[in-house]
């Protein structure tokens, strides 16, 4: 017998967020936005739950959920005093 | 104390997550929210008021255990700081302060 494809928000969707969103909130969102996929396919039909995912992903993409720059090293004056002398 | 004053908003939200005790995370609040005051309220403007009321050490977040559902991603559950709890008690004795002020006759005939 042939088992109907459980529904799934679209990868591309999930990746970007991946992408942006800082590591220690990524886990949390993602789960949130897969609860709300899963109730917007029962209660809307599953083209307009994956574009509900897709406009919440890019609503995301706020100051506070942005991944920080890797490489940052602030200015100390010490380290710049220690060159010197 | 600079940052301890709270909005309208905000104080709802930490309203939610006291009444949601140990299950209060984003979409539990969302929908406490949205059943006490009967406006839709979204998702990411819930998880931008709450980690505006973490920095401000309102409210104290952990991951809970892994599930099934939800993608097999684990929740972040809220509780209210001590701080969070006098921020709500301050914001009720507010209100009930002007509410005891207020004549009866201003709002007869609601």
């Amino acid at each position: 017998m042939k088992q109907t494809p459980i529904p799934k928000p679209p990868r591309w969707a999930t990746r970007l967020l991946a992408l942006y969103c800082r590591p220690e909130l990524l886990e949390d969102l993602e789960g949130d936005l897969n609860e709300y996929f899963d109730r917007h396919v029962l209660s809307k039909g599953l083209w307009r739950a994956r574009l509900i995912y897709v406009a919440d992903v890019l609503k995301f993409f706020r100051i506070y959920t942005l991944r920080r720059p890797s490489v940052y090293k602030p200015f100390n004056s010490m380290d710049y005093d220690r060159q010197l002398f | 104390m600079k940052g301890s004053h709270v909005g309208e908003f905000e104080e709802l939200v930490l309203l939610a997550v006291a009444a949601l005790v140990a299950d209060a995370y984003s979409v539990a609040i969302c929908d406490e929210l949205t059943k006490h005051t009967g406006r839709e309220v979204k998702l990411g403007v819930v998880h931008a008021v709450l980690n505006r009321l973490e920095e401000k050490g309102l409210v104290k977040s952990k991951l809970g255990e892994a599930t099934s559902v939800r993608g097999g991603k684990r929740k972040r559950y809220y509780t209210l700081s001590n701080a969070g709890k006098a921020a709500i008690v301050k914001a009720k004795e507010v209100r009930d302060q002007f509410w005891s002020v207020i004549p009866d006759f201003v709002l007869k005939g609601i």
